[in-house]
């Protein structure tokens, strides 16, 4: 790991990747996952990218609460 | 003039600490955007998308949470040139508004539930047969079914936390976002709480806890809120 998160327990880090790939406002822009100077995979992140497990996730909040409710819906 | 990378909104006038370096060694520095200030630095090229830039970014972030509460950009979100990303906000102007002011005075938590009394295989019902090797149609059934039959185990499961967790937590928790569990979670949560709660919701999660031996119950944060910045 690079010494920037050193000391981060990895549990920790698997929660802070998640949240600053997945979460957050989508503002647009493109990535380009290269290896070796070889450009293999162009992601655009106009796409909003959901994975089944998200949308189970989702699925087991409890309809009909207030807490379900996500502050991105609807504004 | 160089590309630029946004990194998150906050009011007008909240400015980035002197010195602070964005993800790739650019100075961070505060840019009003319309009603917005947006801190941003300098990138000639988007960033690599590598675990020390991801951290860098979120430790921009973190840094403009101390002053006031940010609405965390998405990573990656690096435009050619200034105005792109000026043209990108004031598409979405009213949007980002609202969510500004959603979040507003408030930090997210989250809780993470690992353990349990029902193992994913292996468990009372399912015997050996979940993990005996398949040697005909019967057996290969059978196995689906127990594996099916555990799977809504662990749900009701999570279904029977989550619904415990809320009741612990009532209106402390002002919006609720449900993550999917990386294993070994069973449940993983986030939670937009007014700042001023953080010691409470502390509180009440411990108490949760404490009903629950089977489970090992963490609290996460706080976090800028990456959970409820998704317009």
């Amino acid at each position: 790991l690079p010494d920037v998160v050193e000391g981060v327990p990895s549990t920790s880090l698997v929660e802070l990747v998640n949240r600053v790939v997945d979460r957050g406002v989508s503002l647009s822009g493109d990535l380009t996952i290269s290896v070796a100077e070889v450009d293999l995979l162009h992601i655009g992140l106009r796409l909003v990218l959901r994975s089944v497990a998200d949308e189970e996730a989702d699925a087991a909040a409890i309809p009909g609460t207030v807490l379900a409710r996500r502050i991105g819906e609807g504004v | 003039v160089s590309g630029v990378y946004p990194y998150c909104l906050v009011p007008v006038g909240c400015e980035p600490p002197r010195g602070l370096r964005g993800v790739g060694e650019g100075v961070v520095e505060g840019r009003d955007v319309q009603g917005f200030t947006v801190w941003t630095s300098e990138e000639p090229s988007p960033p690599s998308p590598n675990l020390e830039s991801i951290v860098r970014h979120d430790a921009v972030v973190r840094a403009a949470a101390e002053a006031a509460t940010p609405l965390p950009v998405r990573f990656g979100a690096w435009a050619p040139h200034p105005s792109v990303l000026v043209e990108r906000i004031n598409r979405r102007r009213a949007q980002l508004e609202a969510a500004l002011t959603a979040v507003s005075g408030r930090t997210e938590l989250g809780v993470t539930v690992e353990g349990g009394s029902m193992p994913a295989s292996g468990s009372e019902e399912t015997g050996d047969a979940a993990t005996e090797p398949v040697t005909d149609g019967r057996a290969y059934l059978r196995k689906l079914s127990l594996e099916h039959a555990d799977r809504r185990r662990r749900r009701a499961e999570r279904l029977a936390l989550l619904e415990g967790l809320r009741a612990a937590l009532g209106a402390l928790a002002l919006h609720e976002r449900v993550h999917p569990p990386a294993s070994p979670a069973l449940v993983s949560v986030a939670h937009l709480v007014p700042r001023r709660d953080e010691a409470r919701y502390r509180q009440r999660v411990a108490r949760f806890a404490r009903d629950r031996s089977a489970y090992r119950v963490r609290v996460t944060g706080p976090w800028p809120p990456y959970s409820f910045a998704s317009p």
